[in-house]
């Protein structure tokens, strides 16, 4: 994957602990909100000239998304600022507008102090203001439909000038934001910076079955709704075109969990803080949800049990010595309860995961016990691992 | 008293035989008359699945024929073979016995739902996103069948009893080891609901029926703290709405007149979910579905001084008083600040769901606008702000509440009044606006704060059987208008809220036979109507004599009971009652 030129088709504009995203699909460009399932195309940007659509080219990095007009030389980037706000900055004359469709109770509305704002449902709220250049819009509410007409907002540069305007998301009462929008391109260094930390949590080498770092990186969360700790929200085995990739964007199965953590041994903390994400869900009974999101949670099924796996390839790649006690205090109890709950809840499909992968969760609550320095504990789990390791072969 | 029945005058298609706390409902469903197990959760805030689990009468495989009737704790079908009863032991257990008969629960799963026996011969089924329900056979038995439609069958003993216990839940059950006699559950049940009842006065004859009915919907409809929920709150409906919506409980507490305590509490259920700048969402339930782009009109000013002025408040501490101004403070700056983005000095609607009249007309000229209703709610919360205030002895607070009661009811009478009507602003076109929408007359829910020509004006518009005044109360919309559609939420149909508005503030402000006039109109409409959040007076379009087609489903605003126009009945059988 060249990170310098990231196929824009293929992946969306993100960055870590935003939910904001820009996605190509169709042709055309889209500002979208990750867990928008049904909603993939929420907000269309159009550069344009004079008013007017023109054709441009894209280049995307960590850091920016440029896209460059064909004819003319005029640009717009595009950088993420402070949470959940987006910079866009325009030169050589070019302007950009933003076109939106609502349902019935969404809102948009020009609060007459220089900001706009466009309200979804479950979605919140997007603030825009041009701080440099024009902003207008067509604005009109069909009363009877509970909605406004189809919308057109216009950032345009006044004479010969620049745009230079963000979009702001807030779940709620969404304002200007607090911090001051700082400089565009410290934001584009520090974003490309975040990234390169990120990968370097990685092997050099890695060939994910699982998803790229970059996806893993723009699909980290901050905590939300249900989710109370970081939660990498993911597209599974595939890389589906961008705009598949939002439509899928609120994926929150909590066994790929695991997987993100085997793959971040290299830092074992982080590894540790993804694998707990799934625990974090567990019900009074210890059960881990199939899925979750920031508006929901998944009980109906039990997360499949490969927290085990997941702790002992870490363990198999870092050494048992690279966790600490720290982490085992974290892990151990609710791994013993998820072990439990299978026996208490699903005792036929337990006997039957003991051939493999809940028998893994019962020797990684092992090594955690040793690791806590409860030999005996660890001792019953290894002999529990043992026999139905022994039995399963015998069968 | 029977309450609902295939014999009575309303049956179970409009409401849900259910208990206080319980997600799990039967009702019967519309469109094939059947009953039905229910579960008052869903993705969407219509529910898209309330037909969950079908149950039937059966003896030997044979489906049998029967009628149903419930009171307040029992639910009975009988059939000529037998009978089956439901009653419920918690919010979270349905129990049924059967006599002479078995029953059938049938249900469709949808992808990846599955259904379970355990070690313990009970029957789990897990319904995505809805939760999940144990059958737990007690005597007699229960047989689990599974193919495109999963059934459970409960078969009586030799004796042709049978029992049976549903556990309703999210996740996952430890089952109790032991259960309560059915008649325990029931007598259990009735005491409950009848110590709820105890919040509402006695009211006439003529009302006594229904309010009844009405109490049991709004007892029924409470739901929490479980899951999400950290309050008790008042689900809107139970079959369609399954939602908790914020000045729903304004009604629901004005109504419950015994008891100021209770009063607070259920006024102030959905602050519980406040946030930093002082609002809490539109609607909630307890699966963390909070819609925050909107809220809902800010009643709660107009219900906290209705309830300081009338109730009996010797039970309410100092402490009380506090928490009760905190939040309602907090509340109200919210709106002058985070409502006020264009500096004009009073607060303006964002959204149309703020005003509770949604496609109304009173929105012609879009938004932001200066609404007179919005004006008369936010001078009741300036109004309560004060009065609690006072009580706290918070002098600066006291004066800077009053004086932004004062403003604000100046700019409303100064700047809006016409002569006729209110006349709502739209900063954005820079016009005064005047339309048809009952709206503009609601401000007389003000009543004595206001000017005594202005309400005897609006008194005699609301009463004017060519404007407002139809046989069932005050249309959404003035019948000459030519935006006037019965087949709509708020251009036409008599809606609740409105009603108990307008009579409170028209009685308040001296006109008290145009109050119970229309108090009592209304009344008598829901008597013959039913609970619904909506009353057409017309089966046809008064604009165009077209037909209003009669539509059964959820989504109608004329057909379910639902807890909100239930307490504003009780609102107004007081008023009447009162005299």
């Amino acid at each position: 994957m060249n990170i310098e030129n990231i196929d824009f088709r293929a992946l969306p504009f993100g960055r870590r602990y935003t939910r904001l995203l820009i996605a190509q699909r169709g042709g055309a460009l889209w500002l979208n909100y990750t867990g928008a399932k049904e909603r993939p195309e929420l907000i269309r940007l159009i550069p344009t000239r004079n008013g007017c659509a023109v054709r441009y080219s894209a280049v995307c990095n960590p850091g920016k998304l440029t896209l460059t007009e064909e004819r003319g030389g005029g640009t717009l980037e595009l950088v993420y600022g402070n949470g959940e706000t987006l910079l866009i900055r325009g030169s050589g004359g070019l302007g950009l507008r933003f076109c939106i469709e609502f349902d019935a109770h969404e809102q948009f509305m020009d609060r007459l102090d220089g900001t706009v704002y466009a309200g979804f449902s479950m979605l919140g709220e997007f603030l825009f203001e041009a701080v440099s250049g024009v902003q207008t819009h067509n604005y009109r509410w069909i009363a009877i439909a509970m909605k406004p007409e189809p919308l057109e907002l216009t950032w345009e540069p006044e004479a010969g000038g620049d745009i230079y305007g963000y979009i702001h998301h807030a779940d709620y009462c969404v304002n200007r934001p607090a911090a001051p929008l700082g400089d565009f391109d410290a934001h584009a260094g520090a974003n490309y910076s975040d990234y390169r930390q990120w990968r370097a949590k990685y092997p050099e080498d890695i060939e994910s079955p699982i998803s790229s770092p970059y996806e893993t990186w723009i699909g980290c969360m901050f905590p939300k709704g249900y989710l109370k700790t970081d939660f990498i929200i993911g597209t599974g085995f595939r890389n589906p075109p961008a705009g598949d990739y939002v439509k899928v964007g609120g994926n929150g199965d909590t066994s790929m969990q695991c997987m993100y953590a085997a793959e971040l041994w290299q830092d074992v903390d982080l590894a540790v803080k993804f694998l707990y994400t799934a625990f974090s869900l567990q019900d009074e009974y210890g059960q881990i949800p199939v899925d979750a999101t920031a508006w929901g949670v998944e009980y109906s099924k039990p997360s499949f049990p490969m927290q085990g796996w997941a702790l002992l390839q870490i363990i198999e790649k870092a050494g048992l010595s690279a966790l600490t006690r720290t982490h085992a205090e974290l892990l151990y109890e609710p791994f013993i309860r998820w072990i439990e709950w299978w026996f208490s809840f699903r005792p036929a499909e337990a006997e039957y995961l003991t051939s493999d992968i809940l028998n893994d969760c019962i020797l990684a609550a092992s090594k955690l016990a040793l690791v806590l320095g409860k030999t005996a504990e660890a001792d019953k789990l290894q002999q529990k691992y043992d026999d139905n390791r022994e039995k399963w072969v015998t069968k | 008293m029977k309450l609902f029945g295939t014999a009575e005058q309303f049956d179970l298609q409009r409401v849900p035989f259910s208990r206080a706390g319980a997600f799990l409902n039967v009702y019967q469903e519309y469109t094939d008359g059947a009953l039905y197990l229910n579960m008052c959760r869903s993705v969407q805030v219509i529910n898209e699945r309330p037909a969950l689990v079908k149950l039937t009468p059966v003896i030997g495989g044979k489906e049998l024929v029967y009628t149903y009737s419930c009171d307040e704790a029992k639910l009975t079908l009988t059939a000529p073979e037998g009978t089956a009863e439901f009653t419920y032991e918690n919010s979270q257990t349905l129990r049924i016995r059967t006599n002479g008969i078995g029953l059938r629960f049938e249900w469709t799963p949808q992808e990846n739902e599955s259904v379970l026996l355990r070690s313990d011969s009970s029957i789990e089924a897990a319904f995505n996103f809805i939760g999940k329900l144990l059958f737990r056979g007690l005597t007699g038995q229960a047989v689990l069948t599974i193919s495109e439609v999963n059934a459970v069958e409960l078969l009586p003993d030799s004796d042709g009893t049978a029992e049976l216990a549903i556990h309703e839940y999210y996740s996952n059950l430890a089952t109790p080891e032991l259960y309560k006699g059915f008649d325990v559950c029931v007598r259990e049940m009735s005491a409950e609901f009848a110590a709820f009842s105890k919040r509402y006065p006695a009211v006439a004859p003529a009302y006594a029926e229904m309010a009844e009915r009405a109490k049991w919907v709004v007892w029924h409809s409470q739901l929490g703290p479980r899951g999400a929920l950290t309050s008790k709150v008042v689900y809107m409906q139970k079959i369609w709405f399954d939602r908790a919506f914020g000045w729903h409980h304004g009604f629901h507490a004005m109504a419950m007149r015994n008891d100021a305590k209770a009063a607070f509490t259920t006024l102030l259920a959905m602050f519980d979910y406040q946030n930093e700048y002082g609002i809490f969402p539109d609607n909630l339930s307890d699966r963390h579905q909070e819609t925050w782009i909107s809220s809902k009109p800010p009643i709660f000013g107009w219900s906290a001084c209705y309830i300081l002025d009338n109730f009996d408040l010797s039970g309410l501490t100092t402490a009380d008083y506090r928490n009760i101004y905190e939040k309602l403070a907090g509340y109200t700056r919210y709106w002058y600040t985070h409502h006020d983005h264009a500096k004009l000095g009073v607060p303006q609607y964002y959204h149309i769901d703020e005003s509770g009249y949604d496609e109304s007309t009173l929105f012609d000229k879009g938004l932001p606008l200066v609404s007179p209703d919005l004006l008369a709610y936010a001078t009741c919360l300036c109004e309560a702000c004060a009065k609690l205030a006072d009580k706290l002895s918070r002098r600066d607070d006291f004066g800077y509440w009053t004086s932004l009661a004062k403003h604000t009811l100046e700019y409303l009478v100064n700047e809006l009044w016409d002569g006729e009507q209110f006349l709502a602003y739209a900063p954005l076109v820079g016009e005064k606006h005047k339309c048809g929408s009952v709206a503009q007359l609601q401000a007389v829910m003000l009543g004595h704060r206001l000017p005594s020509s202005v309400v005897k004006t609006l008194a005699k518009r609301l009463t004017d059987p060519d404007e407002f005044f139809s046989a069932y109360g005050v249309t959404g919309e003035n019948l000459k208008s030519p935006d006037v559609r019965m087949l709509s939420f708020s251009r036409g149909p008599v809606m609740a809220p409105a009603q108990a508005l307008i009579c409170y503030g028209l009685y308040d402000g001296g006109e008290k036979d145009a109050a119970k006039l229309i108090a009592a109109r209304y009344l008598n409409a829901l008597n013959k109507e039913g609970l619904a959040l909506a009353v057409n007076p017309y089966r046809f379009e008064p604009r165009d004599n077209s037909p209003v087609p009669e539509f059964k489903g959820g989504g109608s605003v004329t057909f379910p009971f639902s807890a909100w126009p239930a307490s504003v009945y009780l609102m107004l059988a007081e008023l009447l009652t009162a005299g």
